[in-house]
């Protein structure tokens, strides 16, 4: 591909380049839509809120029972915020990964692109090995490198980039009511 | 309540998203966790971004030096994740930080940790392809 970099290099490279463009469409299709950001906003004013609470009394008052209303009424918000920003996610996932694993295959069918630093385990050697005629057992295929990619390089991404859902509003949208809430209601 | 010159009290300001840390970018939590000690104030999610960016930075580290040295096999790999979770817990023991408001010993050790092994794998296998072959 490019000339002068080492293979592992460009494949990583390209990787980054798709995962990239890949939260600028997910940020376009749903993290700047106005829904989202009013969710994920009220979700950090809460967090606000709860940092300087006690903790609630054994007798709510009038204003905590309001407060708890509009509490789960947010992680009602949150959850399907959420439930829709996954289907997005997977989509936009999948569509990139689909790409990216044919554009590389086209450059680097058959080819050892890195030399691994320790014989892969009996579980990963069919995706290290994938596509190489008799490899050696330290050799190491495109498919590999693209899984390690995916794994390392899309969850520092969005962290860095900010752009997607807050850890309390994916906890949020993955709670369960327990009972004390329920009897509440 | 406090007041100002004239007599009126101060409208106390409220807490800000900004104050809680998520806005902080990587390089911003990483020089706070540098120059941290136990006094240091930890919003939960702006530690756990911290402990995040720690292990992403030992991954990346270690990475190089290990495809640069070169450490090979198993044992070495092992190494890695041994050090990344004892560097972490040494790093936030010494801020004197009471673990169960974060979460416990198991969310702060697990925050970030697969991430950083793809790093550490992708950083080991790439330096090592090129310096020794």
């Amino acid at each position: 591909m490019v000339v002068g970099l080492p293979d592992i290099v460009e494949v990583v490279l390209f990787n980054f380049l798709a995962v990239l463009l890949s939260e600028i469409a997910l940020y376009y299709a749903k993290y700047r839509q106005t829904g989202f950001k009013s969710v994920k906003e009220a979700v950090r004013r809460q967090v606000n809120r709860d940092s300087g609470k006690n903790g609630l009394g054994k007798l709510k008052s009038g204003r905590e029972r309001k407060l708890e209303r509009k509490d789960n009424n947010l992680k009602r918000d949150a959850t399907k915020e959420v439930a829709m920003l996954r289907v997005y996610q997977g989509g936009v996932t999948a569509v990139m990964i689909f790409t990216v694993y044919r554009a590389l295959n086209l450059a680097f069918w058959a080819k050892s692109i890195a030399k691994l630093p320790f014989e892969p385990a009996s579980f990963l050697r069919m995706l290290a090995h994938r596509g190489l005629e008799s490899p050696a057992a330290n050799d190491c295929s495109m498919a590999f490198v693209l899984a390690l990619c995916q794994l390392g390089i899309r969850p520092n991404l969005s962290l860095a980039l900010g752009w997607g859902p807050s850890r309390r509003m994916n906890a949020m949208s993955a709670v369960i009511p327990n009972q004390q809430d329920v009897a509440a209601r | 309540m406090s007041t100002s010159a004239v007599g009126k009290p101060l409208q106390r300001q409220p807490s800000t998203s900004k104050t809680l840390g998520a806005e902080k970018g990587p390089v911003a939590l990483l020089v706070k966790a540098l120059r941290a000690d136990a006094h240091t104030h930890w919003e939960e999610e702006e530690l756990l971004n911290t402990v995040h960016w720690l292990k992403q930075v030992l991954a990346l580290v270690c990475g190089l030096l290990w495809g640069v040295v070169p450490l090979t096999g198993l044992a070495a790999f092992l190494g890695f994740v041994a050090l990344n979770l004892a560097a972490v817990f040494c790093w936030y023991r010494m801020q004197r930080l009471d673990e169960d408001l974060y979460g416990g010993h198991q969310v702060l050790l697990s925050e970030g940790f697969p991430p950083s092994v793809a790093v550490f794998l992708i950083v080991w296998i790439a330096t090592f392809t090129v310096v020794q072959h």
